[in-house]
């Protein structure tokens, strides 16, 4: 995963820097075409040197309205003591920077971190909060449980 | 108490019952439960996993649906602890030692809940039904109706109260199935 592609551009960061839950809706500058991004999200302090989240994408074009339709879109979350807590992929997303929000119709797949817990949908919804995320599954949803998650 | 009777599951449920290897919750390594529904939700604050709409749940030893069933995720490492079927709740399973046991749950609610206070395991699904409409549980032997109905697991039985019992047998008769064990 590359850590900023070559038309990564500073718009881009920016609007990432939203999912942080630091508001620079009012001061975007004008979205970009980016290519091959990553970008991570920190936790609030005392936390701040972890990273809460990495995003990631194939390429993320703009969209009217400020949204950007971002191609083999990844996210994983971390726990504040760096353990990887779940990862999601999809085909494509649409991601409103300002609502903190990722939407699409495209098949979504999530797995835990421990990898103990794996479920897909046929479309989907993902809000960030400031301490918490959302994740709403459209249809044809299936989930597999893996044996590892009910060991003691 | 007087109101409750235990069915001691002796042969017909106990072995299999007993074990931590049905239902949701416990799984034996090898083994995966999958669940299928039509939508879904999950709530990284809470930790609930949501599923709606036709839910199917499926594992070696079970076959559960419902309209929707909450799961509490648990942390890394940790067993679920909570489990919640809501709705036309019907659950499925065959006793593991007799193989021709089979066991029909039919609830409006089934609650899994598992615990250990003070070094003791409490390990229980709690069906509940609808106002005249109480939790059935169906053998060859017969079927219970009861308000609520407890599978306690970590006991390896169950507990009935307000229950009414039919029996698909007599009582004398050696050829028919074989004796419901109480």
């Amino acid at each position: 995963m590359k850590s900023g592609g070559k038309f990564f551009w500073c718009a881009l960061a920016a609007i990432f820097c939203i999912v942080a839950g630091r508001n620079l809706a009012q001061s975007l500058p004008p979205i970009g075409h980016a290519q091959d991004f990553s970008t991570d999200v920190y936790y609030d302090p005392p936390n701040g040197e972890q990273i809460k989240a990495r995003l990631s994408g194939a390429e993320a074009v703009p969209l009217p309205g400020g949204l950007l339709d971002v191609k083999q879109f990844h996210m994983d979350t971390f726990k504040t003591n760096g353990a990887p807590q779940v990862s999601a992929t999809a085909a494509n997303c649409t991601f409103a920077p300002l609502e903190s929000l990722a939407y699409s119709s495209s098949h979504l797949k999530v797995v835990s971190g421990d990898g103990s817990v794996h479920v897909e949908s046929d479309g989907f919804r993902i809000v960030w909060q400031t301490n918490a995320m959302s994740v709403t599954l459209s249809n044809n949803v299936h989930a597999v449980f893996e044996s590892e998650l009910m060991k003691k | 108490m007087k109101t409750i009777l235990i069915l001691s599951l002796a042969v017909c449920a106990a072995a299999s019952w007993a074990q931590p290897s049905s239902v949701l919750p416990k799984i034996v390594p090898g083994q995966k439960t999958e669940i299928w529904s039509k939508t879904g939700f999950y709530d990284n604050n809470t930790r609930e996993q949501v599923f709606l709409g036709e839910v199917r749940v499926v594992d070696p030893k079970i076959k559960l649906t419902c309209e929707q069933l909450t799961v509490n995720v648990p942390e890394p490492g940790q067993r679920l602890s909570r489990l919640t079927a809501e709705t036309n709740v019907v659950i499925d399973f065959v006793d593991e030692k007799s193989k021709d046991q089979k066991y029909h749950v039919t609830a409006a609610m089934a609650v899994y809940s598992y615990s250990v206070v003070n070094s003791v395991t409490n390990e229980t699904v709690t069906f509940t039904g609808l106002p005249g409409k109480p939790p059935l549980v169906d053998t060859a032997q017969g079927t219970i109706s009861s308000e609520p109905l407890v599978w306690d697991r970590a006991a390896g039985r169950f507990v009935f109260k307000d229950y009414h019992m039919q029996l698909n047998q007599s009582l004398t008769d050696t050829n028919g199935p074989s004796p419901l064990k109480l």
